[in-house]
Parts: C-alpha cells; structure tokens; sequence
C-alpha cells in the first residue's frame, strides 16, 4: 500500500473511533475495495464478497467502542472480513482443514459462479493457478506487501515473489491483448 | 517480469470492478441489528448495581457460616492494622477497611466509564491532565475522594449488620439453605455443597427489586489458605462478573473482572502485601477495556492514621486521618477534606 494510502487510512481510521457513524462513509470508501478484493481472494465470487463485506464492515461498527485505543480499526475489519470468508469457505468445505499451509491452493476455486464479476478478473483467474490469482489479487487489488501476504497465506516471501512474477508472466503471454487497449476498461 | 504491463494492468485491474455495496447499506444494517438487540441499560448495568461492595459482600455472607461459625458482620472505619489480623474477606474486620475502600475504586471507575460523558473515570481524568503541580495534586485528590466516597457514604457511620438466617427459603430460581439481607444490594438466598472436603460448593442468588442475578462458586479452606471464587451473572444476558479473593499467609489477594457480552470489560485487582511484619502495603490495579487504560497505585500503612499513596505520577502523598478529616499532602501543598 502507497504511504499516502496508508496514511488516509490511518487518519480516517482514527477518526471513525471518535465518531463511528459519522466519519464512517469517508472510513468506508477508502477500504472498501481492498476489504472486498480481500474476502474475493478467499472465496471467488462476487456476491458473496460483497455480503460478508457488509458483514464485516457491521461487525466493524457494532465492536468499534470496545476496540483498544491501539487496535486500528482497519487492522481489526481485515482479521474479520478473513474470518468471514474463511468461515464461509468451512461452511461449503468442512473437510478442508483451512488451518492448513497451502490451504490457499484449494479455497475458492471452482466455487464462483461463472461470469459473477468483472470479465477482465474472471480472463485473468482463468490464466492462474488459484494460489497465483490470490497472490496476485492480494498484491495488486488488496495492495499489500509480501511480507503482509506472507503472514495472512502462510507461506515465505520467497516463494510469494516468485509465485507473482510468475504469474505476471503467464499474464503477459497468455491475457488477450485486447484487454490491454485503452478502448476496454471490463 | 514487464514492470510496465504489470503497472498497465494493475490500473485496468484495479478499475475493473466497482464495490457495489454503499455506506448508507451497511449503516442501515447496522441500525437494523442494533434495534433488533435487546437495548442494554448502561444506566444501571447489573455489575454497577452490584459492584465489589455487593460482590464482597456476597463473598462474605457465603463465607461468614462456612468458616468462622459466626452469623454477624459489622464493618467497621478504622485504619488498616496487622495483616494477620485479616480474615478471608476485607470487608470482615477493622483491618480490611483500607483494602475496602481502595477496592471500591472498581464500581467508581466502571459506573463513571459507563456514562460515556465524559466516558472517563476519575484518575483516567487526572492522567490526561497536563497542569502544574499544585493543580495535578488538587486533582489527585479529587479523585481519591471520589472513589473512598462510596465506602465511606456506605461504611462510615452506618455499619452493615449481615446476618445468616439458616432455613428454607424459596427464590426465583429455587428453594435455598441460607438467607442474608444485605443492605444497599438486595437479598441473598444461596445452599452450600459442604460434602467437599476442604472443598465447598455453592450456588444462589441475588434479588434486588429489580432484577435477580445468579451466583456460583466454591470455597477452599485448608492450613493456611482460605479461597473462594464466585461468579455472579445475569442470566438473561451473556454480562458477569468473576470475583476471586484468597488469603495465604502473609498475602491477601482480591480480584475483580467484569465481563459484558462475554468480553473483557474491566478487570481491577487488589494485592495486601505485608512488607514486614508492621508495614503492610495495598498494590492496586486496574484496567478499563473500553478506554485501554490502566494504572496502578500502592498504599503503604504508616500507623492507623497516616497513609502513603504512590502512583499516579506522584512521588508519595502522605494522607492523614484526624478528627473525621482527611488531610492529603505532598511537598508544601496540603488538602483537608471532611
């Protein structure tokens, strides 16, 4: 994430402590993409991203007055929007042990409905292994760094670089290059 | 790796796809479920109502037969004496009554936490102030005499008299082998399991005329350690309250953690130490979930009338009781109350 990001973030998510509903929608729309691209690495589908993003940001509101003065706001909504999806995943794949290394191989995939999201996102997980799309998605849409994603799919940073530069690569020559021009966007 | 096709593509990505959810959804939801909970009553919360005074209290009461055979408590205001004087519970002799006032730091804090206006407690309020000397100090003892006051309104001058009655006694919840009206609090009904050993076991509960909260718990009592530990909760809602006091040899011990929703609310807890065989010491801390603050104060017993409190910021506050006043100095300033 951009020092600049991580700084809007940190001042509005110091604000929505004081005022939780009032400062709530510029909160929100800061996070909101990452949050969902987050919960859509785990489970692969658009509209249930978008509900257990609701959920999450609920949950978020109904503890923020609890919440340690050195808790940040934003810190706590990520572990939840990952426990929701992750509960979710359980739900449909209780066989799964998701406490797992290398569980992120096997979450999400197929689960989505064909066509539930943006067509470039669906071109693009269609070209990755369900491992490299996370990685990708967490690098990319969610803007986090190795080391973050390290922690969150318990896997060396090493191994995460490499998994992305590989996956840039089979994007470079595998994407329709049409999706590249400027004419279209999605 | 192409820095600039990664580059292109990360935009195109990261504008391909627009959250569809708004913030006024979520707020609506969130206001949806927040009706749908039962309302809470911050006002007279159920830990508030029956706060360390009850809960001692209740301690006492369920100890008093169990271990000393005695049905009668009178509490009494004189200063702090030998730590061997001391009895399983502070509130059951002269010699706790220093520990029972600093432990009712707890129902202050957590009652003006509470309030959410200004959502601080007393010495929380003094942390945050940057004045002189002069002013922290006044301030200081602002907030000392805030939180004796509820002993001292209750204790001082009034004596509580607890007495077991021994019978049958129908409650809400039950029927009962022992009964103690308990001032201020409400009505005790509790049986005790004494088939234990060292070990008894007990449950009850509490009524007061608003609500009845349960209770459970146990005693240990052998060579030299006398325990207990007491759950007191309201059983309709997932709020309680854990009290655990034990006495061994030379320490007394007397926690107290407040859980709302089934989370860490506050936790306060009180260490009488004797230092040696003349000085005992009172260790008090506390920490107040909603705010992240805590503290931590020592009260050290000079001789029945003269206190030393540390803490705070302060280096030592020497406090006087003389002629029903209480006199708080620290370096050339001094503060009478009454």
């Amino acid at each position: 994430m951009e020092n600049a990001d991580k700084e809007a973030i940190a001042q509005a998510s110091k604000a929505l402590k004081k005022d939780p509903e009032g400062q709530f929608a510029p909160f929100y729309e800061l996070t909101k993409k990452r949050v969902y691209f987050l919960i859509y690495s785990y489970v692969h589908d658009s509209a249930l991203s978008e509900d257990l993003l609701q959920n999450a940001y609920v949950r978020l509101l109904e503890k923020n007055h609890s919440l340690a003065r050195s808790l940040n706001p934003y810190s706590y909504l990520c572990s939840i929007a990952k426990n929701l999806a992750i509960d979710e995943l359980r739900k449909r794949r209780p066989q799964v042990d998701l406490d797992e290394e290398g569980v992120s191989e096997v979450i999400g995939e197929n689960d989505a409905s064909p066509g539930d999201t943006a067509p470039l996102l669906e071109a693009i997980k269609s070209l990755l292994s369900p491992f490299e799309f996370q990685v990708y998605i967490l690098h990319v849409l969610d803007e986090k760094t190795f080391k973050e994603i390290s922690r969150e799919v318990r896997r060396p940073q090493g191994t995460l670089t490499y998994t992305y530069s590989a996956a840039i690569d089979k994007l470079q020559k595998g994407l329709d290059p049409r999706w590249m021009s400027n004419s279209r966007n999605s | 790796m192409d820095e600039q096709f990664e580059k292109q593509l990360s935009e195109k990505v990261q504008n391909s796809y627009e959250v569809k959810t708004s913030a006024e959804d979520i707020l609506c939801d969130y206001h949806a479920k927040q009706k749908a909970k039962k309302p809470f009553n911050y006002k007279v919360p159920f830990f508030a109502s029956l706060g360390t005074l009850a809960c001692a209290a209740v301690a006492l009461a369920i100890v008093l037969p169990l271990s000393f055979g005695k049905t009668t408590l009178t509490p009494d205001a004189s200063s702090l004496g030998s730590l061997t004087d001391i009895n399983v519970s502070p509130l059951k002799s002269k010699e706790g009554t220093l520990a029972y006032e600093v432990s009712s730091v707890y129902p202050l804090l957590k009652r003006l936490g509470l309030q959410k206006i200004p959502a601080k407690s007393p010495f929380l309020e003094f942390q945050d102030k940057k004045e002189g000397v002069e002013e922290r100090f006044e301030s200081f003892v602002e907030s000392y005499e805030k939180v004796q006051s509820p002993v001292r309104d209750g204790f001082l001058g009034t004596s509580a008299d607890l007495t077991a009655n021994e019978g049958s006694f129908v409650g809400k919840n039950g029927t009962y082998d022992y009964q103690v009206v308990i001032p201020e609090v409400g009505t005790l009904l509790y049986s005790l399991d004494k088939s234990l050993g060292n070990w008894s076991k007990f449950s009850g509960e509490v009524s007061d005329n608003e609500k009845t909260y349960s209770l459970e718990g146990r005693t240990i009592t052998t060579n030299g350690r006398e325990n207990l530990t007491l759950k007191l909760y309201d059983s309709e809602d997932n709020d309680y309250v854990n009290v655990e006091q034990d006495k061994n040899k030379s320490i007394f011990f007397f926690s107290y953690s407040v859980f709302e929703d089934g989370l860490l609310s506050y936790t306060f807890s009180m260490s009488l130490l004797q230092l040696n065989s003349t000085t005992p010491s009172i260790v008090l801390t506390y920490y107040l979930a909603d705010d992240a603050k805590g503290g931590t104060l020592q009260i050290v017993w000079k001789n029945r009338n003269v206190y030393q409190i540390y803490g705070e910021g302060f280096a030592k506050i020497l406090l006087t009781y003389q002629s029903n006043q209480r006199i708080y100095s620290y370096l050339s300033y001094v503060i009478t109350e009454e």
